[in-house]
């Protein structure tokens, strides 16, 4: 997710899962969090114009 | 003499079997010598069915002497990574949460072996959930590289590579998302096959995610992995993925030669880094298979950079969605590492999921473009050799990669992709580790992938080494 601060991502997982998480585990959340915006955003420089989604029930089927 | 038993492969074991050179009970009891003397080092196994694998001899030995024999693996003793749900076997997949359940059904390839009379005995140890690459699992014994007392193994199917390379069974399922069969096989010197997606019956695999999960062989040799699949494979209406294809018969796939054959040597981002070692190993299995009369050439796939990033996407989703109950239930039943990559997939987006399956099918095209101008592709199936237990990182090329990421980069495209693939050993590196070869072939053509790895084992000799246990 981009640009998100370690405050969202401590309020998301707050309302997701009804309670607080730990510092040690929110630290190592966002860590990852972090280390995967960028990698995540260049995803879209793909040409993906007129190009579905692969499901997974129509992957093996052929 | 007898004890050596333990070491012949499942196709030499089925062929004395079925001369009645041996029996099944003698295959078996061999099996549990060789288990009872260095199970207590290697922690191969999560659950040992010896009483019920002994039952299960006897009863192959009264069915073959009856004249009903199966096929060539009646009487071959298996084992099971410990996320195939077992009738009446307590299946933990790795984890504390399921750590008492017993299945009251067995998953489909179970019942598949079964009915080709192999005898099962026993599960072996996982990573938790069949996750963490590169991590332990805090909850049962880690397994231990029989090529080295201090190396990791690889993961999540890390059990069953031990076993089958320490001959602790004949031959093992194991199951692939993004690299636990190829991974552990290659740092663990046997043969690990990830079949097609949709090829092998996912029901009753205990899922990761659901549409990179892949189940299939660990063996000894190429030929034991033809079997296997063969015994596996093919439709089942209980997997909504599963493939309505015909199956080949693959152990028929392995004769003849690749004269003319058109080999892809995969450049790129299959290139880089790469540990001086294998890469001298990668340049001589390409040298051979040239020398054997295939074709090479070199292939770029620009686009699998972005296989490593679709795929985390569509893992971190899935995953907590498998997981999502218990997370919120009993987070603190699960593994700090296993516990924070769930919680990771929180922050996906429904957007990014969605993008990352749309990158999936450019992925798939560039590979399905490259494979209609060579037969298979060809890459090191890892980086580098067994590190040793809780190293982290591993110098590559000046620099340090984290292993954890370095070591799934040549074979988690294909997860994404879902052509089939398999590691073959190519290699030993001067501390004595063992090296893996990839080999990628077409959409459901796991012949062809046989039939290349099998011509390459051959002619490399690499099989006739044992692990020093």
């Amino acid at each position: 997710m981009a640009d998100l601060s370690r405050e969202t991502l401590q309020g998301m997982l707050r309302e997701l899962f009804g309670s607080e998480v730990s510092p040690a585990d929110l630290d190592e959340v966002f860590l990852h969090v972090r280390g995967w915006q960028e990698p995540l955003a260049r995803l879209n420089e793909l040409d993906m114009d007129g190009v579905e989604p692969a499901f997974l029930v129509d992957q093996g089927k052929e | 003499m007898r004890d050596d038993l333990a070491f012949l492969t499942a196709a030499e074991l089925g062929r004395l079997i079925r001369k009645k050179t041996i029996s099944p009970v003698e295959v078996v009891e061999a099996t549990l010598r060789r288990i009872e003397a260095v199970e207590q080092r290697l922690h191969a196994y999560m659950t040992l069915l010896a009483d019920a694998g002994l039952r299960a001899a006897k009863e192959a030995e009264a069915e073959i002497a009856a004249g009903r024999h199966r096929g060539p693996l009646h009487g071959v003793p298996v084992a099971v990574k410990d996320l195939f749900s077992t009738r009446g076997v307590r299946t933990t997949a790795g984890s504390k949460i399921l750590a008492a359940w017993v299945p009251d059904y067995d998953a489909t390839v179970i019942e598949r072996l079964r009915a080709a009379g192999t005898i099962l005995l026993g599960k072996h140890h996982l990573h938790e959930f069949a996750a963490g690459m590169g991590q332990i699992n805090p909850h049962y014994d880690n397994p231990v590289n029989p090529w080295g007392p201090d190396r990791y193994p690889g993961s999540s199917s890390s059990g069953s590579a031990v076993a089958v390379a320490a001959g602790l069974c004949a031959g093992a399922l194991g199951t692939d998302t993004g690299g636990s069969i190829r991974h552990p096989a290659s740092l663990c010197g046997i043969v690990g096959l990830k079949p097609t997606y949709g090829r092998v019956s996912r029901f009753g695999v205990f899922p990761l995610s659901w549409s990179l999960d892949h189940a299939g062989p660990m063996t000894r040799c190429v030929e034991d992995a033809a079997l296997l699949l063969h015994a596996i494979a093919g439709h089942d209406p209980r997997d909504a993925s599963s493939s309505r294809a015909p199956v080949p018969d693959y152990g028929k796939a392995l004769v003849g030669d690749i004269r003319g054959m058109r080999v892809g040597l995969l450049t790129g981002h299959f290139a880089h880094p790469m540990d001086p070692e294998v890469r001298g190993a990668l340049v001589a299995a390409v040298e051979l298979l040239r020398g054997l009369g295939a074709a090479i050439e070199e292939v770029a796939l620009p686009k699998a950079e972005h296989a490593l990033t679709a795929y985390h996407a569509i893992v971190s989703s899935e995953a907590l969605a498998v997981h999502e109950r218990w997370i919120k239930a009993r987070p603190q039943d699960y593994g700090g590492d296993n516990r924070t990559r769930l919680l990771h997939g929180a922050s996906v987006l429904a957007t990014q999921y969605l993008q990352a399956q749309r990158a999936r099918v450019l992925i798939r095209q560039e590979v399905d473009d490259a494979l209609r101008r060579v037969e298979v592709l060809v890459s090191a199936a890892l980086p580098v050799t067994a590190p040793k237990y809780g190293q982290h990182t591993v110098t590559l090329d000046g620099r340090n990669e984290e292993f954890r990421t370095i070591a799934s980069r040549f074979i988690r495209p294909f997860n994404v992709t879902g052509h089939p693939s398999i590691s073959v050993p190519c290699g030993f590196d001067q501390a004595g580790l063992p090296i893996g070869l990839q080999i990628v072939g077409r959409w459901l053509d796991e012949a062809t992938v046989l039939k290349v790895a099998h011509a390459y084992e051959t002619a490399a000799g690499w099989r006739s080494r044992r692990p020093p246990v």
